[in-house]
């Protein structure tokens, strides 16, 4: 008999059929929604449960404030050199005010990327501090890290007191002024100094307190600084390092690396461009030296009027200077810059003004040549130069020169020469306690600073290059310095 | 139990577990069916896949190849049969069908240029005739789609979508042109829409997070959306249209739909397509680019497509592979792309469509713009020119090696079932996948050239996923009559996961090696993000004597980008449609047939970024050790940004649709708009997002067509389009204002009564003294965004056999940046060195930088002929068609140096107003000759 073929849809089994599926749904249902749940997401990156708390928090943090610092660093360095007469912007897209100082305003282009970066430090170090450390599991080694962490950001604090007037210190705070500045500073390093940070971190603070007790204009706490830093090392240097995978030198991108290749340095200092040379852009910066140290002693002592004690730190400095202690060493350096329109011949002459006498080797032959670079330091100056000094302005002339030389392209000579620069637009326009026309919204050029573009200027004659003004004889005519002058 | 049953049992747990397609019983009873053919009126012309359907029921046909139609299996009874063909009007007949009799039923359609009858699926949830919808829908119909000589989608849409345009970008392989409509709605969203293939959002983003730059060109994910499988598109612009998309669909949606063949024996139809790119030299403006840079390119494209079927199920599928050289060297690009789809009828029930396409591309690019190596750049700024060896120094920049390679995957299931004659419901689930890699490979012998001492490899990785899932139910009860009534109830929601890794390798030792072993210095990063959105939408439209459509809607959507504090949003529609032209006391039936009112109000969003509500750190690396900063401060109320629409017009039909008119008057509100708002900097965080702002969009659309002359022999259409658009920042919300484009020295922003992205210029003031100057002047209103843009477009048919097609858009009001012009003024070049008046600089004069772009574009000139069947016929083969088109033909503008269109240099991951070029090359005009046989 044949067997009568059924379908699975045959009314007599529909009911079994319909239950059967309603009992696998409920299953799915029941435990295979998971498997399904697309609403899922996870946030990838780091959020506050994933950093307070646990083990290497603090250390990441110290880390990112290192980072900053790096980055505080390059940034004053090129910026504060254009803007002074170092550097000339020939052709970038650095803003174009920067070589014309009474122009540089709140709304500057490039001022934000200058601003930004010790403000950030300080938020980053204040937060590590205050923040983090208290939850970090390791304790034992939190104070030495806290340690470090006030150097940095003292560091950062002073360099901000050096080249602004005016900067808030908190979010909503109205500006201190820069002396309040250097005060906030000072007590970070001092906390620095005192704490149980490795010695490489506390022998930076001493020198930086002299600087900071330098800028402050204290004259008997900045010798008192400066000698015990001496103490420690006299070819101190500490610089500010790069890693060519995160950061590179952002000075020798703008003097070296750039297509457009174009920030030019002042002729009678063209022996020292570019300074930073390393291919991979990962020279580093220095940041305290013991040649600081010597110019400090040296300017106290014109300030004492102690001449002859004057004649000898600048002599110091100068040894050591232009000697190969501490990693002073000498590079050579292929230079494939075309120095269109500008010097570029070893047999070159430059007068510092029309009424200076013309000194040979100041400037290099470029254009694919070698040049002879130092990294660190470096000066024109000989110890026969200092000892023909005779009056207190002649002293102030040597010790700018020589502080313009010796800290080249490292952010100091903007500050050294009085401009300090406005807060950038982002701060005035959030901060409530500041303003557009407030404190801090202006760029502060002192009188005798030329006008225009005119610190930058030069006429080449033959193989004579004039500078038109030499800033370091207004300076020492105007008696400009941090200690009182005679 | 007994082993047979035991099996079945086995056998039904299988069976459920797949997809739910299940073959039914044959039909049961007696039946009868009709069938006829569908002509065009005029000619006598079959049209291939007419709907033909009976009202009232879920009967339906398709006509095939030959315009013959058929439908089985209807129990007896009188029915009306409607049969509707895009570009037609449609017809209606009644009809009686018997028992085991097959009724005939011819139809002879004629021409329309109003579109009132076409049935849109977009934004409604389900089927529904344009004739209902309050809002303005705009298609691409799959004859538009067949002879339009273009590549990808964002090409397809120039000129064909009257309010939408689709501006070029670049003339390089791999990017794609900026789509924008009615303005821009937001100051941080991309305001390209969102974009679905067969019910499945795809990807349409560009700018990766990681991708490595090559001076500000980036490549687009639209660049492959190739046309080849497309069979028509809708469009929705925005507003109460695209609200039932819910938080995404604020700036409009693009619905792809790909071809599922026609009833009827296979076709094949081969296609060949050989031609010549020839460079855009109008605005070149170094003689040594046109004779040394640029070049001529070949090109080739071959084509196979195979369509046919039964009654019940249908299939479609297309292999395309195309090369083109460039006309620089190494700007090649080469697509391989299969793409198939199907169609199955089930009984009368369920109907089942499967589509799924693949498509490998490569790009090769290179260095642009104001990078360092930049090639296009370094000769037009004379870098070449003024060494001692130029054409030596372009074989070294032509040295570097970019390649990008794209493999996208995307696929969709529908299935329909129809359990009774008044619910429908509908399931949609699919995927796009798009892998990308990025390989920069800068050799060692180049090294001075690119500034990478020791070569360098740089690598990008990018993986992309979506899945969609949709799922719907309409009600549509009653059908017929006074009241007339269509519910639809649907859940709707994405997934998306972005994958992003990139490495660079540098130092090789010696040349020849390019792999990451070699190099002595590696570094990584990676980025991931995952977002879910999901929503449920209610929609009821309802119609009033045939003549008043009222449509109210409803969508509650969640999305894992918002804020913990947020919750669910909602996004209500409104809108009227009158056909006031079917009202007994329309008196000028003659001339002016058809009338449509409309009005409507609807509610769509934006979701912020994925992520930007949490606080976060960033992480990196330092000297070989691991360090966290701040990144982004976070906001727990994050919410969508809302986009209100209104919009009243109307559509109009005159001499028996033969012209038609459509009018559009838009406002556009966005409330609680993202804004990244600046953090004080002292806090050491940048920005956050937050709902802020608001911002207005108004314009007017217009829209002619028109066939003015249709007769046996000749056709003739002709369209002209035109929108208007008034962008303005209403509120800042108190916040202050800030960047969103552009260089420092010439930023674009985002200021409080001005259009987004408004350029900040220094504007000199000579007569106040010298060097004086207007600083940072924002009020003027002049941005990238054109006030007046359309399209013009005209399609000739003579004796059915030649047709002739012509193609422009135009746009004006909208300004550039010329940046190449500040390079060679740093460069001494003339005449840019003149530009700045004396006592300037290039910053204090910015105002000179920016020009009008004010330009005409004709994009499109082709001719097809349809060689005579008498010749071939013997030969087995249907149709020989031969095409001649011009792609990019030339452009009638004022501006000199540049080409106004084209924007460079992208900034930000998101909104992008463009506006800016930088040496960017032009589109090459595009000379193509083709063959078609089909057999």
């Amino acid at each position: 008999m044949k067997r009568i073929r059924r379908t699975l849809f045959d009314r007599r089994h529909s009911g079994i059929a319909v239950t059967m599926l309603s009992l696998l749904a409920a299953l799915l249902l029941a435990g295979g929604c998971e498997l399904i749940d697309p609403t899922e997401v996870r946030n990838p990156q780091v959020t506050d449960e994933s950093l307070l708390g646990q083990p290497g928090s603090l250390q990441a943090a110290l880390q990112g404030v290192r980072n900053e610092f790096t980055n505080v660093v390059e940034n004053i360095a090129y910026f504060t050199d254009v803007v002074a007469d170092n550097y000339d912007n020939v052709a970038t897209f650095i803003s174009p005010s920067a070589d014309f100082s009474r122009d540089i305003t709140w709304s500057d282009l490039t001022l934000p990327g200058v601003y930004t970066p010790p403000q950030y430090l300080r938020a980053y170090a204040t937060f590590a501090i205050n923040n983090v450390a208290p939850k970090e599991p390791d304790q034992a080694g939190a104070p030495a890290r806290i340690g470090e962490l006030r150097f940095y950001r003292g560091m950062a604090t002073l360099m901000l007191g050096e080249n602004w007037a005016f900067a808030p210190l908190e979010p909503n705070a109205a500006p201190s002024t820069s002396n309040q500045i250097i005060d906030a500073a000072i007590a970070d390093l001092n906390a620095a100094l005192t704490s149980s940070a490795p010695q490489s971190i506390r022998t930076a603070a001493q020198f930086a307190l002299a600087r900071a007790y330098h800028a402050r204009g204290n004259k008997t706490q900045a010798v008192a600084a400066a000698n015990a830093a001496l103490a420690l090392s006299s070819t101190y240097v500490f610089s500010a390092p790069f890693d060519a995978q995160t950061n590179t030198n952002l000075a020798w991108t703008f003097a070296v690396a750039r297509a457009l290749n174009d920030i030019q340095p002042l002729p009678r200092l063209d022996y020292l461009d570019p300074k930073y040379t390393d291919a991979t852009g990962t020279s580093p910066i220095p940041v305290l030296k013991a040649e600081e140290m010597y110019l400090i002693l040296a300017e106290a002592a014109i300030s004492d009027n102690n001449l002859a004690q004057a004649k000898t730190h600048m002599k110091n400095a100068i040894t050591l200077a232009t000697g190969t202690a501490g990693g002073r060493t000498v590079v050579s350096f292929r230079d494939i810059d075309p120095r269109r329109n500008r010097p570029n011949s070893d047999a070159m002459l430059v007068r510092a003004d029309a009424s200076s006498p013309a000194r040979p080797g100041l400037v290099k032959a470029r254009s694919g040549a070698t040049v002879p670079i130092k990294q660190i330091s470096n000066t024109s100056v000989s110890a026969a130069d200092v000892d023909v000094l005779v009056t207190v302005a002649d002293h102030l002339w040597m010790l700018h020169l020589l502080r313009q030389e010796i800290f080249f392209l490292e952010g100091r000579r903007m500050s050294d020469i009085g401009i300090r620069l406005p807060v950038a637009q982002r701060e005035l326009e959030t901060n409530p306690n500041m303003s557009k026309t407030g404190p801090g919204s202006a760029v502060t050029v002192p009188a005798y600073i030329p006008p225009s573009d005119e610190m930058d200027r030069f006429t080449i004659t033959g193989t004579t290059t004039t500078i038109l003004h030499d800033m370091n004889k207004i300076l020492a005519n105007n008696k400009v310095a941090r200690f009182t002058i005679p | 139990m007994n082993r047979l049953v035991t099996v079945r049992l086995t056998l039904l747990v299988l069976a459920a577990l797949l997809v739910c397609a299940v073959p039914s019983l044959f039909a049961q009873g007696v039946t009868g069916e009709v069938r006829g053919t569908v002509t065009d009126a005029e000619k006598g012309t079959p049209l291939v896949g007419a709907n033909v359907i009976l009202q009232g029921t879920n009967f339906g046909a398709a006509t095939n190849l030959d315009g013959v139609y058929s439908i089985r299996n209807i129990p007896p009874g009188q029915y009306t049969v409607l049969v509707r063909y895009v570009g037609y009007r449609q017809q209606s007949r009644q009809v009686t069908i018997a028992t085991n009799a097959t009724a005939t039923a011819d139809f002879q359609l004629s021409v329309s240029a109003l579109q009132l009858d076409e049935v849109i699926v977009t934004g409604q949830g389900t089927a529904i005739e344009k004739r209902k919808l309050p809002s303005p829908i705009e298609t691409i119909s799959a004859r538009e789609v067949a002879t339009a000589p273009v590549t990808t989608l964002d090409q397809l849409i120039q000129g064909r979508v009257p309010g939408m345009v689709s501006f070029n970008t670049s003339g390089q392989p791999g990017t794609a042109g900026r789509i924008r409509t009615r303005g821009i709605r937001s100051a941080f969203a991309s305001q390209t829409p969102v974009i679905y293939v067969d019910g499945v959002r795809v990807d349409n983003q560009d700018n990766f997070r990681l991708q490595r730059g090559t001076g500000g060109l980036v490549t687009s994910s639209l660049a492959d959306l190739v046309v080849g499988q497309i069979e028509r598109v809708e469009v929705l612009k925005g507003g109460a249209a695209a609200t039932l998309y819910g938080s995404d669909a604020a700036a409009g949606v693009i619905q792809v739909f790909t071809k599922k063949g026609f009833a009827g024996a296979p076709r094949w139809t081969f296609s060949t397509s050989l031609g010549i790119d020839e460079p855009e030299t109008r605005w070149v403006i170094e003689p040594f680019t046109k004779e040394k840079v640029l070049k001529n390119g070949n090109f080739q494209q071959y084509t196979a497509n195979v369509t046919g079927g039964s009654d019940v199920s249908s299939y479609s599928v297309t292999a395309r592979m195309q090369s083109s050289d460039g006309v620089i060297e190494k700007n090649n690009s080469r697509y391989y792309n299969i793409g198939g789809g199907m169609r199955s009828q089930f009984g009368e029930k369920l109907s089942v469509e499967f589509s799924a396409g693949y498509t490998n591309s490569l790009y090769g690019g290179m260095y642009n713009n104001n990078a360092i190596a930049s090639i296009l750049g370094s000769s037009e700024d004379s870098t070449f020119q003024r060494s001692s060896n130029a054409d030596s120094l372009l074989r070294v920049a032509l040295l570097p090696d970019h390649r990008e390679v794209v493999n996208r995957f995307t696929s969709s299931a529908t299935a329909r079932y129809n359990p009774l004659s008044y619910l429908g419901t509908r399931f949609t689930v699919g995927i796009d996948f798009r892998k990308n890699e990025q390989r920069i490979f800068n050799p060692i012998e180049a090294a001075s050239w690119t500034s990478t001492p020791g070569g360098g490899l740089f690598r990008f990785d990018r993986d992309f996923l979506t899945i969609s899932l949709d799922a719907a139910a309409t009600i549509s009860y009653p059908k017929q009559g006074d009241i007339v009534s269509t519910l639809t109830v649907g859940v709707q929601g994405f997934r998306e996961e972005d994958r992003q890794s990139q490495a660079t390798g540098t130092n090789f030792p010696v040349p020849g090696t390019d792999d990451f072993d070699n190099a002595a210095t590696v570094s990584a990063a990676e980025s991931n993000q995952q977002l879910f959105s999901g929503g449920f939408y209610i929609n009821e439209n309802l119609g009033l004597f045939d003549r008043i459509f009222l449509d109210v809607g409803l969508r509650i959507d969640g999305n894992s980008a918002f804020g913990k504090d947020a919750g669910l949003q909602s996004y209500p529609k409104a809108g009227i449609a009158y056909n006031i032209s079917d009202e007994e006391f329309w008196p000028l039936k003659e001339y002016w047939n058809s009338f449509k009112l409309r009005a409507s109000y609807g509610l769509t969003g934006k979701f912020p970024q994925a992520f930007t509500r949490d606080r976060t750190f960033a992480a990196g690396r330092f000297q070989n050790i691991g360090f966290v900063v701040f990144a982004n401060p976070g906001d727990r109320n994050l919410k969508p940004e809302k986009t209100s629409t209104l919009e009243f017009g109307f559509d109009a039909g005159f001499l028996e649709d033969r012209v038609a008119l459509q009018v559009t008057y838009f406002t556009e509100t966005t409330k609680d708009a993202l804004f990244t708002v600046a953090e004080q900097v002292t806090s050491g965080y940048a920005s956050q997002l937050r709902n802020v702002g608001e911002i207005e969009n108004k314009g007017l659309e217009i829209s002619l067509n028109a066939v003015p002359i249709s007769t046996a022999d000749v056709d003739l259409s002709v369209r002209l389009s035109y929108s208007s658009l008034e962008n303005k920042v209403k509120s800042l919300g108190g916040t202050p204002p800030f960047n969103i484009g552009g260089f420092a020295f010439l930023p674009l922003r985002v200021e409080e009564g001005q259009p987004i992205g408004v350029f900040r210029l220094n504007i000199p003031r000579p007569e106040r003294g010298t060097g004086q100057y207007d600083a940072n002047v924002v009020n003027h209103g002049k941005s990238p965004t054109p006030k007046h843009t359309g399209s013009i477009s005209a399609t000739l048919t003579l004796f059915r056999d030649l047709r002739i097609n012509a193609l422009a858009d135009y746009s004006y009001g909208g300004y550039v940046l010329n940046t190449g012009a500040v390079i060679r003024f740093f460069d001494g070049l003339y005449p840019e060195i003149n530009r700045v008046p004396a006592g300037y600089n290039f910053a204090t004069a910015s105002e000179v930088w920016i020009e009008k772009a004010d330009w005409l574009k004709v994009r499109e000139i082709s001719a097809r002929y349809q060689l005579p069947t008498a010749y071939y016929e013997n030969w087995g083969i249907r149709s020989i068609g031969l095409n001649f088109s011009v792609r990019n033909v030339f452009a009638i503008t004022p501006v000199q140096r540049i080409d106004p269109e084209l924007h460079g240099l992208r900034s930000g991951r998101q909104l992008e107003v463009g506006g800016i070029n930088f040496f960017t090359l032009s589109a090459p005009r595009e000379y193509r000759f083709g063959l078609d046989v089909s057999l």
